[in-house]
């Protein structure tokens, strides 16, 4: 029996022995073969949470972070500097006519696209013609009647209506710029794989695992060597984020999309955290005609529902330091904003109660809103907002979805009356011609406000950042939050977190930040 | 037995047929407006319909369902409604990726669990006691809470193993080994319990049962009673939990996927199913059916070897 217990015993040691064995070899192996940090100094890798809803221009989503898919690899015909003020792109000078009917570009010689193809007017045509027809922001061309090469290096657009947007559509926001080459678009389908721009880089298809990782490298062919810094830039899709801040932390990537939620831990852990203004976070109000909910028709209701937001309380819990309470449309710095205005809805339970009761709703009134999926705080804005409303009578119900799609077909099912909503800051008219006037993009119920759409006349008869233009911008501005269109509670902010390695992150509200710009730090 | 066998093999067959069937029927019926997912709220009316007829969407779910199932079967998965990419491009990349990390926590399940399960039936009370310990942790502690824990210990405080990410073998044998180890242990841990306390109560039955009691008598030693008898009539039931494991593992790997950055199957099909991408879930769950099948074949041909009395029958 004892010998038997040894027996049992030894060989119990030796299997340990053997699996301990296996797993210090296993370790070694790892050690050896340097399983640390991934990154040479000539790569930038970027942690991106979203993958590309499409690598073709025309199809593709922009935004932070999904322009930086585009930003990469097609140059836009203007680019705008940190500052926002307009530059040269592949367009070296552009102007609309005297009676802005017409816009005129002249395009920059002796630039070829990554695949060889030289620019010319031509293919500029012909790519903003098929963008004004299949484009997910054909909206910037809506009154472009024509597109001529008038010049073999100058295109002229004719334009309905004036329009001072197209400088927005055409910059490295607004896709309609991004100008692909002409083989590229001969078989439009290899733009879901291939890039086929004239940008400081093109995706290496090989190196490239679709929604998982993207890899560019230079492009041989551009026409300003200087700014291309780096050899190989790789943007990684991260689903989770706290393994964006554990391969921040290995040294795997350099710089990473961030939350407010995560930004704490990164600067504990040594990265720089930068931030500007991305967009305005509150409740859309599409029932302005009060079909399904009639109570919203009444302008005191709505303001009603604008008293009763703690704009303080919810923006401190929700994004500290990262999202600053607001009632209107545009940040500090953008023409439109007017400081005055904030003062417009202080928290006030009881002049929310005494407006409702004014309005023939002294009891409040139900309404459902689709809880918009995706953006910073999204899960827990509704939530808040529902449980203010709640103190003045208003019952919020509030619907949430998993996936975008789900939620646009939700809204263009008609039923639902309200929107949580996170608008991308550009420029002021933006928020009025995407957001209350008809048709606009937002405004998927379709009601019709006379005085919004005259104003929005207004804002496009000049330059968006002429004194007039801004005059204009901030008539609509005041217009839009008196009236209460929407509920705005917070600006909230883009979060980059980055490692000493890389410089240059600095960004503004628009343009978007842009990684072809971030440099070595050395 | 061979007959026995024929119709397990044809019965598989039907299995490929009927759960794309079901997918695709459970994918369509959700009330979800494709081209506006893909597009988005900006796409005009005309853009939509374009997309719709490029993908034959406007097509009623009958005929989409035919055509999907002709080219399936002469091997055309379609392509992508996001990136118009053939789906056999997005998953062939992605398929090896999978395989290595749920054939590696196959191994390690199989291997650490059947070995504890051993020494926990057989090293008398405190050795039993540990592996019960282990084994109640290991199924208390999900697989995402212990990824992260593995990351902060053994990429972030001791960087022995990346955070994140995978490098493929043909590029460094030596770095995929090393991408996988933290990956595998997160997904195969909750395997290691179950098989080892499946083990366990299977040996401590054959080494109780008569059988053991005359080979003892006989003179066998202690090893060969064990690992040559009491093993083998103990691992029939845990070959068949296996099967069940593997199965269970393939789901834990889209969390795993997730936490590790590995571009397999996993967090490809949650991505795709978020976007309602169908070709490309479709596509997925073929291949996890395929996969299902020749792992519940290969168990089948394995309990048959081990079994003499399955082998008779």
């Amino acid at each position: 029996m004892f010998a038997t217990a040894r027996t049992r015993g030894s060989r119990a040691i030796r299997a340990i022995a053997l699996v301990t064995a296996t797993a210090t070899a296993l370790v070694l192996a790892a050690c050896t073969s340097g399983g640390g940090t991934d990154a040479t100094s000539d790569t930038l890798t970027v942690a991106i949470t979203t993958p590309p809803q499409s690598l073709d221009p025309t199809s593709a989503a922009n935004g932070v972070p999904l322009i930086w898919y585009m930003n990469l690899a097609y140059e836009p015909l203007i680019k705008r500097g940190v500052d926002g003020a307009a530059a040269p792109g592949l367009a070296t000078e552009w102007a609309y006519s005297d009676d802005r009917l017409s816009f005129t570009m002249k395009l920059r010689e002796g630039v070829k696209f990554s695949d060889g193809d030289p620019l010319t007017a031509d293919a500029v045509v012909a790519w903003l013609k098929h963008y004004k027809e299949s484009g997910s922001f054909a909206a910037w061309l809506a009154n472009v009647t024509d597109i001529t090469a008038s010049g073999p290096l100058e295109v002229t657009l004719k334009l309905s209506t004036p329009d001072p947007m197209l400088p927005y559509g055409f910059d490295q926001g607004g896709n309609a710029g991004a100008i692909v080459s002409p083989t590229g678009l001969k078989d439009p389908t290899v733009l879901g794989t291939e890039t086929h721009g004239a940008g400081p880089y093109m995706l290496d298809p090989a190196a490239t695992v679709a929604n998982s990782t993207y890899t560019y490298v230079k492009n041989p062919n551009y026409w300003n060597p200087e700014v291309q810094y780096w050899n190989t830039i790789v943007l990684q899709v991260f689903t989770d984020s706290n393994s964006v801040l554990s391969a921040l932390r290995s040294g795997q990537v350099q710089v990473a999309q961030g939350s407010a939620t995560t930004a704490g831990a990164a600067a504990d852990a040594g990265f720089d955290v930068t931030t500007a203004p991305s967009g305005m976070v509150g409740i859309y109000l599409a029932d302005i005609d009060g079909k399904i909910v009639p109570a919203l028709k009444d302008v005191r209701v709505r303001q009603a529902l604008n008293y009763a937001i703690d704009r303080e309380a919810i923006t401190k819990s929700i994004y500290g330091e990262y999202g600053i309470p607001t009632t209107q449309f545009v940040p500090e710095g953008i023409g439109g904003y007017l400081p005055a205005l904030e003062d417009t809805y202080p928290y006030d339970p009881e002049k929310a109660k005494a407006l409702l009761a004014e309005a023939g709703y002294p009891d409040g009134f139900s309404f459902t809103v689709a809880g918009q999926p995706g953006f910073d705080g999204s899960d827990l804005l509704p939530q808040a907002m529902a449980a203010q409303f709640e103190k003045i009578g208003v019952h919020m119900e509030v619907k949430s979805y998993t996936a975008f799609g789900d939620y646009v077909s939700e809204l263009l099912g008609g039923t639902i009356p309200a929107t949580t909503l996170q608008f991308n800051y550009s420029v002021q008219l933006t928020d009025t011609q995407q957001l209350v006037t008809n048709p606009a993009v937002y405004n998927y119920l379709g009601y019709t406000d006379a005085k919004a759409n005259e104003l929005v006349a207004a804002q496009r008869a000049q330059d968006v950042d002429t004194p007039e233009g801004i005059a204009a911008a901030e008539a609509s501005e005041t217009y839009m939050v008196e009236n209460a269109f929407l509920v705005p509670v917070a600006s909230i902010q883009t979060v980059l977190f980055s490692a000493k390695s890389v410089s240059n992150i600095d960004f503004t509200a628009y343009p978007w930040p842009d990684p072809s710009r971030w440099t070595p730090a050395n | 037995m061979i007959k026995n066998f024929v119709w397990r093999v044809l019965g598989s067959l039907v299995l490929l047929v009927v759960v794309p069937t079901v997918t695709f029927f459970l994918q369509a019926i959700a009330p979800v407006n494709i081209a506006r997912s893909v597009l988005g709220l900006n796409a005009s009316e005309e853009t939509v319909a374009a997309f719709n007829k490029r993908l034959g969407l406007d097509q009623p779910l009958v005929v989409r369902y035919v055509d999907w199932l002709t080219h399936a079967i002469h091997g055309d998965l379609g392509v992508s409604y996001t990136n118009l990419q053939p789906v056999q491009n997005i998953i062939g990349p992605r398929l090896s990726v999978s395989l290595s990390l749920i054939v590696g926590a196959l191994l390690v399940f199989t291997l650490v669990g059947v070995l504890l399960g051993v020494l926990s039936a057989t090293g008398g009370k405190v050795v039993g006691s540990i592996v019960d310990a282990v084994s109640t942790v290991g199924l208390a502690v999900p697989s995402f809470v212990l990824a992260v824990l593995l990351i902060a210990a053994f990429a972030l405080q001791f960087p022995i193993f990346p955070a994140t990410g995978y490098v493929a073998p043909t590029v460094n044998t030596g770095r995929w080994a090393s991408s996988l180890v933290l990956p595998v242990i997160a997904l195969a841990f909750a395997g290691v319990t179950a098989v080892a306390k499946q083990t366990r109560d299977q040996m401590m039955t054959s080494i109780a049962s008569p059988y053991a009691r005359t080979l003892r008598a006989n003179g066998a030693s202690e090893f060969s009673l064990i690992y040559k008898h009491a093993l083998r009539n103990a691992s029939g039931p845990v070959v068949t939990v296996l099967g069940i494991i593997f199965v269970g593992a393939l789901s834990g790997s889209v969390v795993v996927e997730g936490i590790f950055v590995l571009p397999g199957l996993g967090s490809q099909a949650l991505q795709s199913a978020l976007q309602h991408d169908l070709p490309v879930i479709q596509g997925i769950a073929l291949y996890f059916t395929i996969i299902v099948v020749i792992v519940n074949v290969l168990i089948d041909v394995a309990t048959t070897i081990l079994n003499p009395k399955v082998r008779r029958s």
